[in-house]
């Protein structure tokens, strides 16, 4: 989706680290094999965690087979095998992928490339949508809900920060439990857990984007805030919104993986953090 | 039950002081403290009773067996009443009535309280914007509402204003300090040495500092 959601690999051991690349190669095996080779393409950061955290949660084991992968031919890589955590999270990359072509359109960003690119995407979209579609209503909801906040030059960044919340909210607890692994209790966690992570993905992009939104005419809700240039504006707002990820993490009872998603939880969000809105918060303030 | 031990992470044959530290570090990661304004304050706690009773089995187990472990009553076993009543994370609200204004929206701010620690925050929050006033104790319980729901930036915003208004206020203050250490646990393991910590304190301090005024 947007790629903000990484490990932070130094801090990983070699084990870990090859069982996240694994999962990397399983997810792009799972959209190739249920979407198309072109599809592949769409492959990101954000729905390998999804893969790996509901894998984590309900499989006994995470299922590790060697391969040789046609991009990178030289040297023998690990893929983790077919399972419905990797399939939710191809139809998750799907449906997010078209939604965003679809925002870009709207935005009249892009847009030779952007048409290109959902014309491509067109048959895969309708697939994932037969397979999940409440999942994929959702987002479809959410993002529109957006659109009039966005038409609305809404300047409350907790308010446009929502949409992506309610959005990843039911993007997690959309996972279909044929195992019965997800009880009530875990569902209740996972719509947490999303809903934070999705606000906190909003709100590191609206940073991200600013300059670009500012040179450019572009809605960004922080730009209509009067507010807009203190870093103290959203900073401590964004590390309690981590803290809340990290409480909703240590509530789920993994099976496996819990280490590599911990990771990205505790290192890996508070880095790009730390990349986005500077070290302590500074790099934003100065650069509005 | 589960295994006890596994529900506390250790080995069988830990020693004695392993499993109590490990029982230690359980009890302060789902800390009531911890879960403060969190939706997921009830999970916390059910978790924590979990880690009480595998702790008293294991003390059980060990001391029927013949060992030396502390008491066999287990009173080194954390106490939930230890820290009050069963209202889930709502002790930021639970508010002391010396704190209240004492003015006629008295009762209906006992109310929206009462409703805020139900977990209703949709309902507390539609009472709160229907009515005109706009003093500090409607400023925090406004920004607890944001709080509970995620909504942080308006929430830390309308708090830190309640302590503005009423720099003597307490609970105003130890709400948003409450907040702080909520953060600690997370940014000590995040943010490599502590830096984004710092700047959450000094924010605060800085809200803080114009409660002076």
């Amino acid at each position: 989706m947007y790629g903000y959601v990484t490990p932070y690999i130094p801090e990983l051991k070699i084990k870990e680290y090859e069982l996240y690349k694994a999962y990397y190669c399983g997810l792009c095996k799972s959209i190739g094999r249920l979407y198309g080779q072109t599809e592949r393409l769409l492959l990101n950061y954000d729905c390998t965690f999804l893969a790996i955290l509901l894998s984590g949660l309900t499989t006994d084991t995470a299922d590790f087979h060697e391969f040789r992968c046609a991009v990178h031919p030289a040297k023998r890589r690990g893929y983790i095998g077919e399972n419905d955590a990797l399939d939710y999270a191809a139809a998750v990359t799907v449906i997010l992928a078209k939604e965003k072509l679809r925002d870009n359109i709207a935005d009249g960003e892009h847009k030779i490339s952007g048409m290109a690119a959902s014309k491509l995407t067109e048959r895969a979209y309708g697939e994932a949508c037969k397979r999940y579609p409440e999942t994929a209503d959702a987002v479809s909801a959410q993002l529109r809900r957006l659109s009039r906040l966005e038409a609305d030059r809404c300047a409350n960044i907790d308010e446009t920060a929502d949409v992506f919340g309610e959005m990843l909210a039911h993007v997690m607890t959309g996972f279909p439990d044929k195992t019965g692994e997800i009880g009530s209790e875990t569902k209740e966690i996972l719509r947490n857990f999303g809903y934070n992570m999705g606000r906190w993905i909003y709100i590191i992009d609206a940073a991200d984007d600013i300059e670009k939104d500012i040179k450019h005419g572009s809605y960004n809700p922080l730009r209509y805030s009067e507010n807009t240039g203190a870093a103290e504006y959203i900073y401590p707002g964004v590390v309690l919104t981590l803290a809340n990820i990290g409480k909703a993490f240590e509530l789920l009872r993994f099976r496996h993986s819990k280490e590599v998603v911990g990771n990205i939880v505790y290192q890996g969000l508070a880095r790009t953090t730390e990349k986005i809105l500077g070290r302590n918060g500074e790099r934003f303030g100065k650069s509005v | 039950m589960e295994n006890p031990y596994k529900t506390l992470g250790v080995d069988q044959n830990a020693s004695d002081e392993d499993i109590k530290k490990a029982y230690r570090e359980l009890v302060r990661k789902y800390h009531p403290d911890q879960y403060h304004d969190n939706p997921l304050a009830a999970l916390a706690e059910e978790r924590l009773k979990e880690i009480n009773e595998a702790y008293s089995e294991i003390e059980k187990q060990r001391s029927s067996a013949g060992r030396q472990y502390g008491t066999s009553d287990g009173s080194g076993v954390y106490r939930n009443s230890s820290y009050g009543t069963g209202n889930a994370g709502g002790s930021g609200t639970s508010g002391d009535s010396g704190y209240w204004s004492g003015t006629s929206d008295q009762q209906f701010y006992q109310k929206v309280r009462a409703i805020i620690n139900a977990g209703r925050i949709q309902t507390a929050e539609g009472m709160l914007d229907a009515t005109a006033d706009r003093s500090a104790e409607w400023f925090f319980l406004r920004g607890i509402c944001y709080i509970r729901k995620g909504w942080n930036t308006e929430g830390l915003n309308h708090i830190s204003r309640a302590a503005a208004m009423e720099p003597s206020n307490i609970e105003y203050r130890q709400a948003l300090m409450s907040i702080q250490n909520n953060t600690q646990t997370y940014t000590a393991s995040g943010f490599g040495g502590g830096a984004g910590l710092s700047r959450f304190c000094e924010t605060l301090m800085c809200m803080r500092c114009l409660c002076c005024f």
